[in-house]
């Protein structure tokens, strides 16, 4: 049974409550969901309405999410590019600040890929550090809230 | 065991291109004998410490030989110049250079730490602070020490892996006379309860007065002499 929105509010006497119809199908057939679909506009073919399948219809909140999500991934490769940036900014100082250090390394006979190492485990390091800190702000931050 | 531990065949190290090139070092040819202590002498700008950085193989020539310890060194590749520089070579340079976040015996054990040696590394630099006069001084900062300590333990950082040749870059240019003249004797010393070789870069021809050989390097890339484009003194 099809039956106009109008009809619906006047039979239920909630003359401006009521805005939308949800049918429910018996059988899970999304041919059918679009059959009704195109039945329903076709009857009241006059009418400024909307029809959509709960897919169409979820759709449309979830690109909200996504949108939402998108947002916060961007401002999140935002913050972890930043923090890069900013150890690789620390590093460069550290290295060019050490310089003679590194110097006296290799004249001693340290290798080029000790003193590289030594940078790097540095850098991981405090990339460990700032990640641990940053998660445990974020946590607390979000269960504070 | 061959006598000679340095040799150097026509070496030249050309610095630039074209009309900016420069000749810091011109078909040098020397060699150094086990034991001798040796004073290559120059003005500012002469050449000696790109001659240094030859020996030292902290730097390649554009053409010649380097050859220490009966090795050839200029085809070896960073990794096995890094292993050879360890342990054929002890440097000892103008500012002591010591690691100012490690204590001074943690600097001496530097080098053997490098070398992944099997010896007792605390004890042998141990007792090398003790030779130079420092066993005061082991675990102090070495950024807590006077200049001239700091010179003593960077002489023993020098011998700690008992290298075929200790160089030292303008040891005393940054001591008072008294001290270098300390600086000096230790040096010479060392030379000869070790019998280690000493090749010494100075200005100063004058604050080592008794050496076995000097070497004069004039011009930046001329040496003045015989045929070998070198002057060497007994």
């Amino acid at each position: 049974m099809i039956i106009h929105i109008d009809s619906l509010r006047s039979l239920l006497d909630r003359p401006d409550e009521s805005n939308s119809i949800f049918v429910k199908l018996t059988e899970k057939n999304p041919e059918a969901a679009l059959d009704i679909r195109k039945q329903f506009l076709a009857a009241y073919a006059n009418d400024d309405l909307k029809a959509q399948t709960i897919e169409e219809s979820a759709e449309a909140t979830l690109k909200g999410l996504r949108s939402g999500i998108s947002m916060i991934n961007l401002i999140g490769y935002f913050g972890m590019g930043s923090s890069a940036f900013a150890i690789v900014t620390i590093q460069m100082m550290l290295v060019n600040s050490k310089t003679r250090e590194i110097g006296v390394m290799r004249a001693i006979g340290a290798k080029r890929k000790d003193i590289l190492m030594v940078f790097i485990l540095q850098g991981m390091i405090i990339g460990a550090i700032g990640a641990g800190a940053g998660t445990g702000i974020g946590l607390a931050y979000t269960f504070s809230t | 065991m061959s006598d000679t531990v340095l040799e150097l065949q026509n070496v030249s190290r050309i610095f630039g291109e074209g009309d900016t090139q420069v000749k810091a070092l011109d078909n040098v040819s020397l060699s150094i004998r086990r034991g001798e202590f040796v004073l290559i002498v120059g003005s500012s700008g002469s050449g000696k410490s790109t001659l240094l950085n030859m020996i030292g193989l902290l730097d390649k020539p554009t053409s010649g030989k380097v050859i220490l310890d009966g090795k050839e060194t200029t085809a070896l590749n960073d990794g096995q110049v890094s292993q050879y520089r360890n342990e054929k070579l002890g440097f000892v340079f103008q500012f002591a250079n010591l690691l100012p976040d490690l204590t001074v015996l943690e600097n001496v054990m530097l080098p053997q730490q490098i070398q992944g040696s099997s010896e007792d590394i605390r004890q042998n630099a141990t007792d090398l602070l003790i030779k130079v006069g420092l066993e005061d001084q082991i675990n102090k900062r070495s950024n807590k020490i006077s200049g001239g300590q700091a010179q003593r333990a960077a002489i023993a950082r020098g011998l700690v892996n008992r290298p075929t040749i200790v160089l030292a870059d303008e040891p005393t240019g940054n001591l008072d006379s008294v001290t270098a003249g300390k600086i000096v004797k230790l040096a010479k010393t060392m030379a000869k309860e070790l019998n280690q070789t000493f090749i010494i870069v100075t200005h100063d021809r004058h604050q080592f007065p008794d050496v076995d050989r000097v070497i004069t390097i004039k011009d930046g890339k001329a040496f003045s002499g015989e045929e070998t484009t070198m002057e060497i003194t007994a």
